[in-house]
């Protein structure tokens, strides 16, 4: 029985390389993709090649996940969104600094108090940068000519 | 104009043969470049995503004989072979200054 050599890079994880691409590529592109990959480890195979072509593919498809999240906008997206949330915030801080609260200072849960106020800011920060990400790259109706 | 990258060129050179899918265009890339060149298939269609959007390329429906209908065919526009036809001649210019120079020599026939 032939020995099988091992490979880095086969269809399941390729396939798992291309959930990494951004949602609207993906949606267009990643079973074309699949497909020429299958088809190119095919002809590889047979001609005895695979190892290279897989360090090919694999870098392909690092280089493909880079760049195609820096064209979705992504990165400017998110600047954009904390951007706006950061000077409401710093805002807000001025706001509370000018205002007297009598926080007695025996009070045993005030630090906990700021963390949670801390981590609520937190994840609401991350939420709408999330929420308006994922609404600036949703995917756009193709027409199909 | 600025110059087209090497993964344009090859891919509307590709698709001035006729209309071509992914992997064809992948093959051809290989074909014309003499095996020295292999783009994988996400510079292949990011190439192609970015030519639709500028409106060099289209999409078209597969041909009656296609062999594999899940295959989507791309076919290259006036502007994109506009396009192509200038970085040629862009080239070809810049090919005689590198004769004048004596970089390249002159091909000799017969």
């Amino acid at each position: 029985m032939p020995m099988r050599l091992p490979t880095f890079l086969d269809a399941s994880s390729y396939r798992a390389g291309l959930r990494l691409c951004p949602p609207a590529f993906r949606r267009e592109y990643a079973d074309q993709m699949l497909q020429d990959f299958d088809d190119a480890c095919r002809e590889a195979a047979d001609a005895g090649g695979m190892g290279r072509l897989q360090l090919q593919m694999g870098l392909d498809l690092i280089r493909t996940v880079v760049v195609q999240w820096f064209r979705s906008g992504w990165p400017v997206i998110m600047f954009l969104s904390v951007l706006p949330m950061l000077a409401a915030m710093a805002g807000l801080a001025r706001l509370v600094g000018r205002a007297k609260f009598d926080i007695p200072e025996n009070l045993p849960d005030s630090e906990a108090i700021g963390l949670v106020l801390i981590a609520t800011v937190t994840v609401f920060l991350v939420a709408t940068t999330i929420v308006l990400t994922l609404w600036a790259t949703r995917p756009r109706r193709r027409i199909r000519r | 104009m600025m110059p087209l990258t090497p993964a344009v060129v090859h891919v509307l050179l590709s698709l001035a043969g006729g209309d071509r899918h992914g992997y064809a265009i992948l093959k051809d890339v290989e074909r014309q470049s003499a095996s020295r060149l292999r783009f994988g298939p996400g510079t292949i269609y990011g190439t192609l995503q970015r030519l639709m959007e500028v409106g060099w390329v289209e999409e078209v429906d597969a041909p009656a004989g296609a062999s594999d209908s899940r295959r989507r065919y791309y076919r290259l526009m006036r502007a994109g072979r506009e396009a192509l036809r200038a970085e040629v001649d862009r080239l070809g210019a810049l090919l005689e200054v590198a004769r004048a120079h004596r970089i390249r020599p002159r091909e000799t026939r017969g």
